[in-house]
């Protein structure tokens, strides 16, 4: 099985696609996922091009039949809906972006800023970790669930914090798999 | 209206032009990764994995 991790940052302005017919539908303009699992919820979107303008419509992630390295596909144009009718799950807020967030440890030392979110593609696609960099502990890699919380405004991380950050994908993977193993 | 006159009104509308421009660039966010609002905002009791 191949394992597809991707930047939240790459997704932005990805292209879906519709499966059926392969129209380019519209392009990703944020990413949305819950704090807690990592579960990405949905996407709201814009349309294509350079001046693409908001779209004022969202694709839930149940909608999606995969997201890949170069594109989201959905099944039809059926899958992108109307914000009033998206899940409850995927109600956010601008203010709610995670990235250039300030990352401190619970004794309150800044380390840094988010860089980037780390997610997992494949047909249900999550936040599996935090790029981290510009503070004191140079460039790496959090895994979800080593932080001990997480807002639109600041990361926290544990005071042993140095201890869990990687500085690849591939540590960033045995570490996540370590995590799994021991909560489930 | 004389020739500097000309000048200092291109030079004015140039700048109003630049700065018009670059509201309009700094206010058209091109996007980002959001945490949902429900349940969780801030996750400490929402941990998936139990640490």
């Amino acid at each position: 099985m191949t394992i597809t991790l991707l930047r939240g940052s790459d997704l932005i302005g990805r292209a879906v696609v519709d499966a059926s017919t392969g129209d380019d539908l519209a392009e990703i303009k944020d990413v949305v996922f819950t704090a807690g699992r990592g579960a990405i919820t949905g996407f709201t979107l814009r349309r294509r091009g350079f001046f693409g303008r908001r779209l004022k419509a969202v694709l839930p992630i149940d909608a999606v039949l995969s997201v890949g390295t170069d594109a989201v596909m959905v099944a039809d144009t059926d899958a992108i809906s109307d914000p009033s009718d998206a899940p409850e799950d995927m109600a956010s807020h601008e203010s709610n972006d995670v990235l250039e967030d300030e990352v401190v440890t619970i004794s309150g030392r800044s380390l840094g800023t988010v860089r980037d979110v780390i997610i997992l593609g494949g047909p249900h696609p999550r936040v599996v970790g935090f790029e981290v960099g510009g503070g004191t502990v140079g460039n790496g890699l959090i895994p979800l669930g080593a932080q001990a919380a997480v807002s639109g405004s600041a990361l926290v991380v544990p005071d042993d914090f140095e201890q869990r950050i990687r500085s690849d994908l591939t540590g960033l993977a045995a570490e996540l798999s370590l995590i799994e193993s021991s909560g489930s | 209206m004389t020739g500097v006159q000309i000048l200092l009104l291109v030079v004015v509308l140039l700048a109003v032009f630049a700065v018009a421009a670059a509201v309009w660039v700094r206010r058209r966010r091109t996007g980002g990764v959001l945490i949902a609002d429900a349940p969780t905002a801030s996750s400490t009791s929402d941990r998936g994995n139990g640490r």
